[in-house]
């Protein structure tokens, strides 16, 4: 059978449940609300949906993990979420940097500026 | 909801000028630290809201309000842009489009304008519910974000950085940062929130919502957005050595590079080229104080120019800036061309000193197309003689009227004695190159005895009527301000109506809806004293110093004239009245039957120089009403 697939924030969210489990929906509402910073509701969403795929299971308020640690593959997961990404933030949300195609000659130019910049700095 | 969207619109429109100089001064203070540009971006948004402004000697702005809030009602539509020579580009055309035509009861503008505005409101509506549900998904998306620390939060669901929520700001950011980058983020995305740009960024966008129409602003708020984040950028480095910087940088190119191992996103709003940044940042100074100072400084002149509006009552009017008339305008209708021509006779007036005058209303009609002018003739008829007169023209069609124009002629007495004076108002259209067709018009004559130095009033002239049972009370509003009354009994069935056709004096008779008869008055033949002294009002034969308007026609008369009562100065009688309908002609007059009808005949020349006719459809009736006639002064 393949291993379920994961997201990084569902992996923490495992990661706790691996290390009190079997363990009261309640009580896992409570530590992932100190340890993740989740609202009630998420916490609940993320049980069901890890329980219909198959990572999890939920019966009569008590979970506990149908996968091991080891075999739960977060990385791919992690790479899809940016294909099926949309595209730009709107446009009243305050970012870091946004989204810039750089060719490989402008990285290298941009890399060539910082590290000359290292270099004189040092003299 | 129309006058708001003019509101904005103007708004927009003074905003636009201020973009333009703020556009200007960017580029002049490109070495000043950025937040000053977000300043101004400020004062942008500022002029872009708020309907109200101080006026200002010191204003820069051309106009205060460039669309007149009356313009749904001006019957000549024009902007004020207070520049002279875009208006003269511009209200031409304008004007031609959206000038209202005489007839139409509606300016173009009024079913134009409110479509437009429901236009931009439906864009206004657009833009929020866009705005609102990105925020919504955004909030669903990082629903599972992890707590970091404080209020910075991880979630692989995100590719960028960016901060969400207005009053309980969080950062979110992608998992697989390294240290290095993930300490430069966050205290990038910390001194956003410090600077509170996750308000100026919001606020921004709500402005540019109710703006959407004007590219400018778009432009603004994408400028807007570069210069919030330099400006972020400049406030992270401010403290930070070269290490540090150089650190930052990094952290700015491997950002760019991990999103581009990751595809190809789409541009979008406000990113600033990384080159650009690492740049800026590897070369940041602190800025001079005399620079900030500069800055700061043309911050407030131009918060001075173009936050405060021209000064209004020193502003010339666009009307002595281009090469409209002086005078006051309202739109050609029948009925301001009627109020219009009552006023003027009203105001003619017979002087002692042997002038006479008259008075246009201060606004005068004027149609749209400029195919319809006022007219005025004025003359004076004199008499030397029994018999013999002359006629002086003061004015004869004369056109070129400014409203308000008191115009005063004097009467050439040599010509002899004062017969009476005719003041002629009236509006011609233009149909064909010399070709004219009334449009409306009346004229007013004064007759002895003459009323010096007095006015009096006009009232446009016909008969007035009341009916009291049978009993018919008709007053006649003459051309010259008497009022002489007729009555007299109508047989039952028969009442009295309004005349729907061209005759001036006239009523209509009806019974049971149909057409029952008609009274009218004519003018007599003839109106001097000695004349009428010679008319037997008694006699038989029909006096046709009276009735020679209608007699004396080839194709109608009075026949069997028959008088009933007689006095000094008239009397009352029947006859026939005959004619033949030339209509029903199609070649040779005399061949067209004759037809007849009862009618009464009444005069009296000490009430009035009229007499009165009345037509009956049905027979004997004529006598019993003829009994009845009453003529008063």
């Amino acid at each position: 059978m393949e291993t379920p697939k994961i997201f990084e924030s569902e992996y923490r969210f495992c990661l706790i449940l691996w290390e009190h489990e079997p363990i009261k929906s309640g009580e896992l509402v409570k530590l992932c609300r100190e340890q993740l910073g989740w609202k009630p509701t998420t916490t609940y969403t993320v049980i069901k949906r890890l329980s219909e795929r198959g990572v999890l299971k939920n019966e009569h308020t008590m979970v506990s993990s149908l996968v091991s640690k080891d075999a739960v593959q977060a990385a791919e997961i992690d790479e899809l979420v940016e294909k099926t990404f949309e595209g730009s933030l709107p446009a009243f949300i305050a970012a870091f940097v946004r989204h810039q195609k750089l060719s490989p000659r402008d990285i290298d130019q941009v890399q060539q500026m910082i590290d000359r910049f290292r270099e004189e700095e040092q003299k | 909801m129309t006058a708001l969207f003019l509101q904005i619109v103007n708004l927009s429109i003074s905003a636009s000028w201020l973009i333009a100089a703020v556009l200007v001064l960017r580029l002049l203070l490109k070495k000043a630290p950025r937040w000053i540009s977000v300043l101004l971006w400020g004062l942008v948004a500022i002029r872009l809201v708020c309907p109200f402004s101080i006026e200002s000697a010191l204003s820069l702005l051309p106009s205060a309000s460039t669309i007149p809030s009356d313009i749904l009602t001006d019957p000549s539509p024009s902007l004020e842009t207070g520049i002279p020579a875009l208006d003269r580009v511009v209200n031409p055309v304008i004007e031609h489009s959206f000038a209202p035509q005489p007839a139409a009861s509606a300016n173009p503008l009024q079913i134009l304008l409110p479509v437009l505005a429901a236009v931009w409101a439906a864009g206004v509506v657009l833009l929020a519910v866009y705005a609102g549900v990105s925020y919504l998904r955004l909030r669903r998306r990082v629903s599972t974000a992890v707590r970091l620390r404080d209020n910075i939060f991880q979630t692989e669901q995100v590719v960028s950085p960016f901060i969400l929520g207005v009053f309980r700001p969080c950062i979110y950011l992608p998992f697989s940062l390294d240290e290095t980058t993930l300490s430069a983020v966050i205290a990038h995305e910390q001194a956003h929130i410090r600077r509170r740009d996750h308000w100026w960024k919001p606020l921004g966008f709500l402005v540019l919502a109710v703006h959407w129409f004007n590219p400018l602003v778009w432009l603004s708020y994408l400028l807007l957005c570069r210069d919030i984040e330099l400006a972020c950028d400049e406030k992270v480095v401010r403290e930070m050595g070269a290490a540090q910087r150089a650190d930052y940088s990094q952290a700015l190119l491997s950002c760019s590079v991990r999103q581009n191992r990751l595809g190809a996103c789409p541009l979008a709003f406000g990113e600033v080229g990384v080159k650009e940044r690492v740049k800026r940042v590897l070369h940041y100074r602190k800025p001079a104080v005399y620079l900030v100072a500069f800055a700061v400084v043309c911050c407030l002149a131009t918060a001075v120019c173009f936050l405060t509006s021209p000064r209004t009552d020193t502003d010339t009017p666009p009307a002595s800036s281009t090469d409209e008339p002086a005078s006051r305008t309202l739109p050609l209708t029948e009925q301001s061309a009627a109020e219009c021509i009552a006023k003027t006779l009203e105001t003619l007036t017979l002087h002692s000193d042997g002038t006479v005058s008259f008075s246009l209303p201060e606004e005068l009609p004027v149609s749209g197309d400029g195919k319809t002018a006022l007219a005025v003739n004025l003359s004076a008829t004199f008499s030397d003689a029994p018999g013999s007169y002359s006629v002086q023209d003061l004015l004869d069609d004369r056109r070129g009227w400014n409203g308000g124009e008191r115009f005063v002629g004097s009467l050439e007495s040599e010509r002899g004695e004062l017969v009476g004076v005719t003041l002629g108002v009236f509006f011609w259209t233009e149909v064909d190159t010399d070709a004219y067709q009334m449009y409306a018009g009346d004229s007013r004559e004064l007759t002895a005895p003459f009323n010096y130095d007095a006015p009096a009033g006009y009232t446009a002239p016909g008969l007035q009527f009341e009916q009291d049972g049978p009993a018919l009370r008709i007053t006649c509003r003459m051309r010259d301000g008497s009022e002489p009354k007729l009555s007299f009994t109508l047989p039952e069935g028969i009442s009295a109506a309004e005349s729907d056709g061209t005759e001036v004096y006239q009523l209509l008779l009806v019974q049971e809806g149909e057409p029952a008869g008609s009274v009218t008055l004519y003018p007599f033949g003839a109106s001097d004293a000695e004349t009428l002294a010679g008319v037997d009002t008694a006699a038989s034969s029909l006096p046709m110093q009276i009735f020679s308007p209608v007699a004396l026609s080839n194709h109608a008369g009075y026949e069997g004239y028959q008088v009933q009562r007689s006095w000094d100065s008239g009397c009352t009688a029947t006859a026939q009245y005959v004619w033949q309908d030339l209509r029903a002609s199609s070649g040779d007059a005399a061949s067209i039957p004759w037809q007849q009808m009862d009618c009464v005949l009444a005069y009296d020349w000490n009430v009035m120089p009229y007499f009165v006719e009345i037509l009956l459809d049905e027979e004997g009736l004529a006598a019993d009403i003829a009994d009845s006639v009453q003529l008063v002064s």
